[in-house]
This record gives C-alpha cells, sequence and structure tokens, in this order.
C-alpha cells in the first residue's frame, strides 16, 4: 500500500465470485477472484504490448496425429491461476480491494498481474517462457507456443488457454 | 498445456520442474 503519486491514475477492481458445481450439480466449491478492471487502463499510461501468443489449433491436432502414430502418451496439464504468475514491469496502481481496510488516498501498487489487467497474458507467457527456456526448450518457427526439447529425445508440448 | 513424447523419463523430468515453479494441476493423460 503505498499514496498515489501525482499524475498516476489508478485501476479499480471487484470481487468475482463464482459457485464450482459437481457434474451431478452437487456444489464442489466456493470461488472468489479479486480482478483488475483493465478496461480504465490507457495505452502508453499503464500498458505498453498487450500481445500474447496462443497455440493454433492445427497444431494441436498435428500435435495429437504425430502422438497417437508414434503411440505416444500425452499428458495434459494446466497451471493453476497462471495469470497471477506474471511480473508487472509496468507501475500500475489499484484501489484497494471492497472489504479491505485501508488509510486514505493509499492505494496497490501491484507486483504481479491480476485477471484482467490488459498486460496479464503477455506477461504470464514472458514469465513461462523464460522458465520453459531454462529448461531446454525452443519456441517452432511455425507457432511459438509449440516448444521443442534441446536436451531430451524427443520431447514436445503446447500450450492453450482456456479460460473458465 | 499439452505434452508429448518418447521420452518419459524427460517428461516426467519436465513436470517436476514446472511443478517447482508454478502451481500445477496434472490432468492425467488426454
Amino acid at each position: 500500500m503505498v499514496p498515489l503519486p501525482p499524475g498516476k491514475s489508478v485501476v479499480g477492481c471487484h470481487w468475482v465470485y463464482k459457485i464450482k458445481t459437481n457434474s451431478n450439480g452437487s456444489i464442489k466449491r466456493y470461488k472468489a477472484r479479486l480482478v483488475a478492471k483493465g478496461y480504465s487502463q490507457q495505452h502508453g499510461m499503464d500498458y505498453e504490448e498487450t500481445f500474447a501468443p496462443v497455440a493454433k489449433m492445427t497444431t494441436i491436432c498435428t500435435l495429437i496425429v504425430v502422438a497417437s502414430i508414434r503411440q505416444w502418451h500425452i499428458y495434459q496439464l494446466d497451471v493453476k491461476n497462471a495469470f497471477l504468475n506474471g511480473d508487472l514491469q509496468e507501475e500500475v496502481y489499484m484501489a484497494p480491494p471492497p472489504g479491505i481496510s485501508h488509510d486514505s488516498g493509499y492505494v496497490c501498487k501491484l507486483k504481479k498481474t491480476l485477471y484482467g489487467l490488459k498486460q496479464a497474458p503477455r506477461t504470464w507467457f514472458e514469465k513461462f517462457f523464460i522458465v520453459i527456456s531454462s529448461l531446454g526448450f525452443v519456441s517452432s518457427s511455425h507457432d511459438s507456443v509449440f516448444l521443442l526439447s534441446t536436451l531430451m529425445q524427443v520431447v514436445s508440448f503446447c500450450l492453450y488457454m482456456l479460460m473458465t | 498445456m499439452i505434452i508429448t513424447g518418447d521420452d518419459i523419463d524427460g517428461i516426467s523430468v519436465l513436470k517436476t520442474e514446472l511443478a517447482r515453479r508454478f502451481e500445477m494441476k496434472d490432468l492425467g493423460y488426454l
């Protein structure tokens, strides 16, 4: 929590509540996620680049075909709360979340991205790419999220987004 | 993400390394 520096804008936020149910309709869990109101962010002020790559459907199909012909297992993994991993480069100030007591004039200076911020997908991919590169993976020239291992025999994988 | 290949040990190392850095959910075989 910091006092808002002069000339900086504040992005709002709100809580999104969702009830996750099992397939039979019974309640599985109550989910709460704090999201930033990224629509009030201004280009050049609060964010710069926003492009983030997502796997092409043809890449995924091809990978599945090759894997099935060669009788490889296909493993599916998910990164929980992926966008929260991104390290924010820009200075972004956010109004304190509803329900959090705070001194007047104070705002949250964000260190990590939140869902809703314009730069969240890009920042997440940057972070992921640093990690995966350090593990010896390189992007395919046809699809930057189709990653091939340079160390292992034949391991490849691709990344795609699934928002629920 | 989906992962495939013939290096089963390599894939398991990859999964361990990813889990060290991110909170992962293993959804098993596709």
